[in-house]
């Protein structure tokens, strides 16, 4: 054997013998070759949108701050924003790295579909090529409505790089613009894609959000007006879908098409929801508990567990003297398992609203709960209606305990088998590791390009149509009519709210128009008290910063 | 070589041809050593032919040595060998020639095959004549209890004296009754024993301190340390074999200058070590781990330490550079046992210990009371009135509001609690050890056969670890020119049982673990596992296997004396088994795994010598090598949840829902090449040059710079040879001044960092729920990665003082890193946050002191006391190259902590100013209440990380020390360790802080989160609150952006080792037919004086959650030898 192998050794060829063979991954240069390898590239995409929007506490920070959301946790010693927004805020580099990382990943796949070793068909090609440029105009967008302008990176970065620096806000929109127009142009129809895929209208719905950045009015209202008038849109006004979720699960619960619009398997425009722009997908799989086969994480879109109250804290004074909880466990048909991370504001719960409004029905916004707790004397009775002795003694009560709860954060009744509690003596108890709500989530709706057009046709001095765009809105949820002498942008905002609470990612809307300190200050005084003035922008990471050595990557000014 | 490779019972004699030269010895041996010999067919087959005229006897024995294998051994003080003589002889065996030279001489010679030993015939004489009137008998043993063969006992005063047997007993008569006995041998301290009244007088021989003929393992060869010209230590792996460590190397812990051991914590866990300093950013910082010729690159726990007779460490470049690659960390060599030494009667050796230890330092909580004080007094927003300053209870404050579920609330009113830190930690933590082998040497053979177990119970429940050895040796002389040979290995490390996090210790009291009826509770907080799930419920088998064989030949080409051809062909694998089946996960559905993977190492070395000694002058050793490695692996990862039928657990993973069935495949591989060539010459033995070449190819670097080439050179003088060494120096008897220089390469930052990798898996779903796969790139490529190159001096001073009573050495080091392999910075906008690169160049020197002294000798009673010191600093010259702030200096790569012209380690952080912020106190942005006041450095107004960290202090040592001292009486050695590391004035600083910024999960002070609620604390915590407005540390549930931290250093004085232990009287042994018995007691880790209030000093774990103590320990041991 020796012999053999010294023989081996000496007639081994050195290069042969040092060549380099990866063996459990593959290399990008046979990677992006056919449309199947594109495919997958694109979904990746799309994975990571998902993940940007959705995971873990991703929520808070599209909320907290905002003009509808007061408090993180324990109002007593309430975040201070100029740290949190600041350049070593958790915030900043948790939006500002994911997304130039979808950023890179677009580029991959539009310069690889360029190279020669590509086999994608024109057809193909126009396809894929489309839908990179919509996430690299998506991402550069958010990117620029948090931080201004922004590094534009429209080329993979094959070397390391480091002399960034900051285009003009302006510029960053214009780049938008262009990889949008090219997207809207390319994308098949809202009729002939997969859900899960980006359609033309979806297109159109960010580019006239650009077009409203770069003051492109007109253009915005035609873009926005495209998805609107497209003959497979329309708002959803008439109840739809399954009724199997009931709240409490009170046999005689009654919905409405509000809370039609957030069950489980309602957001597919298969089953006839027509509102339904760009949905993220979800679905549980069993082993997504080991997070392999694509329908989500383990914390995925984590929504009840971070706005619902957690009932199971808040008590009832009894008779004896002690206190017993409202809830005995976490229960599918009440709150969900709420945790009372973010509770929303005064103003946003008791100042928007007017009567008739379905958006603020007590199952869509509930403020009242039953007791559901054995142990507890007033089981059965309301808390609030039946005026029972609910302890008010800390803020952590109120903040965290009890407070509104929201129909369209929970799906009552469908948690899996395996997230319910063995133990179902109280039904619908479930485990404290369900902490998802089980549904698809809206990405676009088409209720929000309504709204964005009212922006538009405001911004081009169109009060009546900008008015005429919100009642379409309000008047599918039995608002009453909004009056053109009321309607400013202060109002579409309000509208936002009231339409979209909890589905838009606030931030970023109040980042886009400048109003976050304008917004805050007046409405969330709680935030108010530790805002800055120059605070309508987010801090550039200083991670990047420090990284950045051979440029400078400019603070946005105040930070 | 071949000459080496004689027997046994010589081996201190026989390895070389320089011996005859030692003054101080005398060597005579009694026929009954001869036995042994029994076939001298070289002697009786060889003949020679000879023309000499004219020469001194000197002469023609070194003719004889050149043209024969033969070799003779005298002592030059009782032979007179200048004597002139001729001779001429042809075609004579060597009866004739020695007869011609010697006949009608005074001198007497004997010719055991081809050994011949010359001594003057008056002395045998006198040795046969002695008379009977007092006869003294003994044995002559060395501190192993091996018997010596061949020591000369002598009267003192007389030419009386007799020689050892091959027992290592001796017999000597006429002996007065004040009369010394004498003893000597080549290589030992001598012994001087008054006879009195003793008949039996059994003796054991120390090694000579300097130790200077000891044959040390330079890497592909052997040199005596006399010869070496590089930095090579020779690790005392005696002293502290004693210590129950399961780890060799952690027995080395501080008592080699330079090599840097760190404590272990956890049952079954390798120590970290390091070589002098840093020399690599991102590359690999472990030395090169040489295992019997051979790279190891398994775990240092797989080899049995009661199996290994030495480690050399190889420190500077001109060393370690026969291993090229890899060897900047500079190189361990290890060489287990062999049969050699021993005589033919096998010899049983079996030792066994048993060590109790404690945690020699906790942090335990206190009680539930504790918790619940704790609880409302941090929460002090909430359980006090404002109107107060927050220090008047509110009293209609729940602290249950601060609970996580309802049951600990309910626990709480009926006063349950669970002591987690008590039910978590193991009462019994200890080690047990069983060793048993087997050696012996036969003229043609030798072999060592042994088998150990180790059990291991570590600190945390569920901590167990075996580990069961097997390990043959073989050395076969097959002919005169073949020697074919096995080293070989086995062992089974066996981890079962999962462990349970050392954080859980502190889990709140009233998170019960059992319910009335005894049964566990599943969930004891909302989300928390009952950690004791994993050690009661949970089936895993955990299972390192590890089979090394190193196969070589040997041929002592026959017709060019000194050449010798070596070959040798090992292969290493590791096969890891790691099963789990967990039946109360998923809502007690069950989950499993079973993960494997297969590791193997194969190299092969040709290895080409020559070495030769001309006329006593030119001594040249060289030494060619080309080889090559090749490693692969590759592993499957299966896993599966939601069973159907939980009861065949993980053997039936299919048993699981598809839906959850998982199966993760990898692998990876990797070549190297390698050549060297190395040359010794040395001059009289004043003069020595070593030159070394070595040229170097690895998989993982560009197609351009796959190779990489290491030269190196180093110089030797013997000062105290020179005639001119002056005299009023003579206190020193020998001085020997070395030099080298020389560059090595450190590849390891790993294989396909050149290549762009696509990462894939199923990550989304369609619309109507199929998984679809998605891809993306994960990795950049870095087309021109090359070899790091680190290029240095090395001085060294050997010395030897009042006759070696005192001998050390000092050596002193300088290097440079270039082309360093590091995982730069860069920013997230290009999507990776670093990237491999080569880059920049990094300073490294440092000074090591070994010093050892005989304190004092006498009879009974000996003194000897060692001292090692070592100190090491590095500088980052460049890094990136660029000076954008234009000051003329390279700028700082702040994000990566480093900095030019600073060390490579620097405590970069805000400055504290000592004030902390109370109630009422304008806090400023990014900072709380309760939060250290922070040093406004560029005063302006505000506290940013990008103006106002400065450099505070740096975290590695300043230098280490160790004391040894070792004092025996009779049969009783007692001996004591302290090991030291500290900071001088800015070094060895650690953040000193509850809420460690690296590591928050496991810090008690966690913000933006509740944890600090759902934990217990250590007693005694100094923490702010309002009613302590002076405390040591921050408030808990700070809130701030910007945190300051106390450091603190944390120098410390260990009393590491004690040892005593007690050999069985020679004579009472024999009785019973037992060669060696050796009772001992040790104690380790058992002071440890320092100022560090976290865990450990030297694991300068702060005050948090996941530390482990160090052990202390009480060992009792018996080694026993038939």
């Amino acid at each position: 054997m020796i012999l053999v192998c010294s023989l081996l050794l000496f007639s081994c060829n050195e290069e042969e013998f040092l060549r380099e063979i990866p063996l459990d991954f593959a290399a990008p240069e046979n990677s992006y070759i056919t449309n199947s390898d594109f495919e997958a590239a694109i979904y990746n995409l799309h994975y990571l949108t998902r993940r940007i929007f959705w995971y873990d506490d991703w929520p808070w920070h599209w909320w907290l701050g905002t003009d509808l959301v007061e408090s993180y946790s324990d109002i007593d010693h309430a975040i201070d924003y100029r740290t949190y927004w600041g350049p070593q805020g958790v915030h900043t580099i948790r939006v500002w790295t994911p997304g130039y990382n979808v950023i890179y990943d677009a580029n991959v796949i539009l310069e690889r579909s360029e190279s020669d070793l590509c086999e994608l068909t024109a057809d193909e090609k126009k396809i894929i090529q489309a839908e990179a440029k919509f996430f690299r105009g998506y991402f550069h967008k958010i990117l620029a409505d948090l931080y201004g302008g922004v590094p534009i990176v429209i080329e993979e970065t094959k070397s390391p790089k480091r002399d960034y620096v900051r285009a003009t806000r302006q510029e960053v929109y214009q780049q938008c613009a262009e990889d949008l127009e090219e997207a809207a142009a390319n994308l098949p129809d809202i009729t002939a894609v997969d859900e899960s895929r980006i359609n033309k209208l979806a297109a159109s719905h960010v580019l006239a959000e650009v077009y409203i950045s770069l003051g492109r009015w007109q253009d915005a209202i035609t873009e926005a007006s495209k998805v609107i008038d497209h003959a497979a849109t329309a708002l959803m006004t008439a109840r739809f879908g399954s009724t199997e979720e009931k709240l409490f699960n009170d046999p005689a619960f009654v919905g409405d098409v509000y809370w039609d619009l957030f069950r489980h398997g309602h957001q597919d425009r298969k089953i006839g929801n027509t509102e339904s722009i760009w949905v993220l997908q979800f679905k549980y799989f069993e082993a997504d508990r080991n997070g392999v086969l694509g329908g989500g994480e383990r914390n995925d879109l984590a929504l009840s567990r971070q706005v619902c109250p957690d009932l199971t804290k808040a008590n009832i004074l009894q008779s004896n003297g002690s206190y017993k909880p409202v809830l005995a466990k976490p229960n599918t048909y009440y709150n969900h398992r709420g945790q009372g991370y973010l509770k929303p504001s005064p103003y946003f719960l008791y100042r928007i609203w007017e009567p008739g409004d379905i958006r603020n029905a007590p199952h869509n916004i509930v403020r009242d709960y039953p007791v559901r707790n054995p142990g507890n004397e007033y089981n059965g009775k309301w808390v609030i209606a039946d005026n029972l002795p609910l302890k008010r003694v800390t803020t952590t009560d109120t903040a965290r305990f009890f407070f509104p709860g929201f129909g369209k954060l929970v799906t009552p009744g469908r948690d899996p088998a395996e997230y319910m509690d063995p133990d179902q003596s109280i039904p619908g108890s479930i485990l404290y590791d369900s902490r998802r709500v089980w549904r698809k989530n809206y990405q676009i709706r088409l209720a929000e390009t309504y709204l964005l057009r009212a922006e538009a046709y405001l911004g081009a001095g169109n009060v009546p149509n900008a008015t005429a765009d919100i009642n379409v809105v309000r008047r599918r949820s039995n608002a009453p009519d909004a009056l053109a002498a009321n309607v400013d942008m202060d109002y579409i905002l309000d509208e936002r709210l009231r339409e979209l609470y909890y589905e838009e990612t606030r931030i970023i809307t109040l980042c886009r128009l400048g109003k976050v300190v304008d917004r805050s200050s007046r409405f969330n005084p709680r935030v108010a008290s530790t805002i800055e003035d120059y605070q309508n922008l987010l801090a550039i990471p200083n991670a990047d910063i420090l990284k950045n050595v051979e440029a400078e990557l400019e603070q946005n000014p105040g930070y | 070589m071949k000459k080496t490779q004689t027997k046994s019972a010589f081996k201190q004699i026989c390895c070389s041809k320089t011996f005859k030269i030692m003054r101080n010895t005398l060597l005579l041996l009694l026929l009954n050593v001869f036995h042994i010999f029994a076939v001298n067919t070289y002697s009786q087959t060889t003949t020679l032919t000879l023309n000499l005229n004219d020469i001194t006897i000197k002469e023609a024995l070194t003719q004889i040595e050149e043209q024969s294998e033969f070799y003779f051994l005298y002592n030059s003080k009782l032979i007179d060998v200048n004597r002139k003589t001729n001779l001429q002889v042809k075609d004579q065996k060597i009866d004739i020639i020695l007869s011609e030279l010697f006949d009608n001489t005074d001198v007497n010679y004997m010719v055991f095959n081809r050994q011949i030993i010359l001594s003057p015939k008056e002395y045998i004489n006198s040795l046969k004549a002695g008379t009977q009137q007092q006869p003294v008998t003994g044995t002559v043993t060395d501190k192993d209890g091996n018997p010596l063969i061949g020591v000369t006992v002598m009267i003192k005063g007389t030419t009386q004296g007799t020689i050892t047997d091959a027992q290592g007993s001796y017999s000597i008569s006429n002996v007065p009754e004040n009369g010394v006995l004498v003893f000597s041998y080549i290589g030992m301290a001598g012994k001087e024993v008054a006879v009195g009244t003793q008949t039996i007088i059994n003796v054991t021989l120390e090694e000579e301190a300097i130790g200077l003929d000891e044959l040390v393992v330079v890497g592909y060869g052997r040199m005596k340390k006399s010869d070496l010209t590089g930095a090579v230590t020779r690790a005392d792996v005696e002293t502290f074999a004693d210590q129950p460590n399961i780890s060799v190397i952690q027995k080395l812990q501080g008592t080699v200058a330079g090599l840097n051991v760190s404590q272990v914590q956890k049952a079954g866990e390798s120590p970290a070590f390091t070589i002098r300093g840093r020399t690599s950013l991102s590359g690999e910082q472990t030395p090169l781990i040489i295992l019997d010729e051979v790279i190891f690159r398994g775990s240092l726990i797989d080899i049995n330490p009661a199996d290994i007779k030495s480690i050399d460490v190889l420190k500077d470049n001109s060393a370690a550079a026969v291993y090229g690659s890899q060897a900047a960390n500079g190189v361990i060599i290890i060489t287990t046992k062999t049969g050699e030494g021993r005589d033919k009667k096998p010899s049983i050796n079996y030792s066994s210990s048993f060590g109790l230890h404690t945690p020699s330092f906790e942090l335990k909580p206190g009680s539930a009371d504790d918790f619940l004080e704790k609880n409302i007094a941090i929460d002090f927003y909430n359980s006090r009135t404002a109107a107060s300053g927050y220090l008047s209870p509110l009293t209609t404050y729940d602290p249950k509001v601060r609970f996580k579920t309802n049951t600990q609330g309910d626990n709480y009113e009926a006063g349950l609690s669970t002591d987690w830190y008590d039910l978590l930690t193991n009462d019994n933590i200890f080690i047990q050890n069983h060793n048993l082998s087997l050696a012996s040497q036969t003229e043609n053979l030798n072999y060592m056969i042994s088998v150990g177990a180790t059990t291991d119970q570590g600190y945390m429940l569920g901590e167990d670890y075996q580990r069961y050895n097997a390990r043959v040796n073989v050395n076969n002389k097959i002919t005169d020119w073949l020697t074919v040979g096995v080293q070989s290995f086995f062992s089974l490390s066996d981890y079962s049982g999962l462990d349970i996090d050392p954080v859980k210790r502190y889990l709140m009291p009233y998170s019960v673990a059992y319910d009335a009826n005894d049964e566990l509770i599943l969930y004891v907080g909302d989300l928390d596992l009952n950690p004791m799930a994993r050690v009661e419920w949970a089936d895993n088998t955990n299972l390192r296997t590890n089979f090394f064989g190193n196969i070589f030949a040997q041929v002592d080409i026959p017709f060019i004396k000194g050449l010798s051809y070596k070959i040798n062909f090992h292969d290493n694998h590791i096969g890891v088994r790691n099963y789990t089946f967990e039946d109360y996960q998923v809502n007690f559905q069950g989950k499993g795994s079973k993960v494997y993977s297969n590791l193997n190492d194969m190299s092969s070395d040709n290895i080409l010598t020559y070495k030769r000694a001309f006329n006593d002058i030119h001594n040249v050793d060289v030494t060619l090598l080309y080889g090559f490695e090749k490693r692969t692996y590759d592993d499957t990862n299966s896993t599966s949840s939601i069973f159907i039928n939980n009861s065949l657990g993980y053997n039936s993973l299919q048993s699981g829902s598809s839906d959850a069935l998982s199966i993760i495949t990898g692998a990876w591989e990797e070549a190297s090449l390698y050549s060297m060539g190395r040359l010794f010459y040395s001059f009289k033995n004043k003069y020595m040059l070593t030159g070394t070449i070595r040229r170097d190819g690895f998989s993982g670097f560009s197609e351009e710079n796959k190779f990489g080439v290491f030269p190196s050179v180093a110089l030797g003088w013997v000062a105290t040879e020179e005639s001119f060494f002056p005299e009023a120096l003579s206190v020193i008897n020998y001085m020997k001044l070395r030099l080298s220089y020389g560059s090595i390469g450190n590849r390891t930052i790993g294989r396909y960092q050149t290549l762009a990798k696509v990462a894939g898996g199923y990550k989304y779903i369609d619309d109507d729920g199929n998984s679809m796969y998605g891809q993306y790139i994960n990795s950049m490529s870095s087309a021109n990665l090359k070899w790091e190159t680190t290029t240095g001096i090395n001085l060294g001073v050997d010395f030897g003082v009042l006759d070696s009573r005192i001998s050390g050495t000092i050596e002193y080091y300088n290097n440079n890193t270039t082309d360093i392999l590091y995982y730069v910075d860069i920013p997230s906008i290009s999507r990776y946050t670093t990237f491999p690169d080569n880059l920049g160049k990094l300073h490294n020197e440092g000074i090591e002191i070994s010093l050892a002294s005989t304190n004092m000798k006498t009879q009974d009673f000996a003194w000897y006391t060692t001292l090692v010191y070592s100190r090491n600093r590095d500088e980052l010259v460049e890094l990136l190259g660029f000076d954008n702030d234009g000051d003329g200096k390279e700028d700082d790569l702040v994000s990566a902590g480093l900095f030019i012209g600073e060390p490579l380690s620097v405590n970069y952080d805000y400055e504290i100013t000592g004030e902390m912020y109370q109630i009422g106190d304008v806090i400023p942005v990014g900072s709380d209440v309760g939060a250290y006041g922070i040093v406004d450095q560029n005063d302006d107004g505000k506290i940013d990380i990008l103006n106002d960290r400065v450099i505070l202090n740096y975290p590695e040592p300043s230098y280490r020390f160790g004391i040894s001292n070792r004092l025996e009486y009779k049969d009783w050695t007692f001996s004591f360790f302290i090991n030291s590391i500290q900071g001088g004035k800015d070094h060895y600083f650690a953040a000193d802080n509850l809420f460690n910024r690296s590591d928050a999960v496991y810090s008690f002070n966690f913000p933006f989160d509740e944890q600090h609620y759902r934990y217990t604390f250590p007693e005694g915590l100094d923490f702010w609150l309002p009613e302590n407005p002076d405390a040591k540390y921050q408030r808990i549930d700070i809130k701030a952006s910007n945190l300051g931290s106390i450091y603190t250093q944390r120098n410390f004085i260990r009393l590491q080792d004690v040892t005593l232990s007690y050999n069985v009287t020679a004579d009472f042994l024999k009785k019973v037919d037992i060669r060696k018995l050796r009772f001992f007691l040790t104690g380790k880790n058992l002071i440890t004086l320092t100022k560090w209030p976290g865990w450990d000093p030297e694991t300068g774990i702060a005050i948090g959650m996941a530390g482990r103590p160090v052990l202390r320990s009480y060992t009792i041991g018996l080694d026993i030898e038939f």
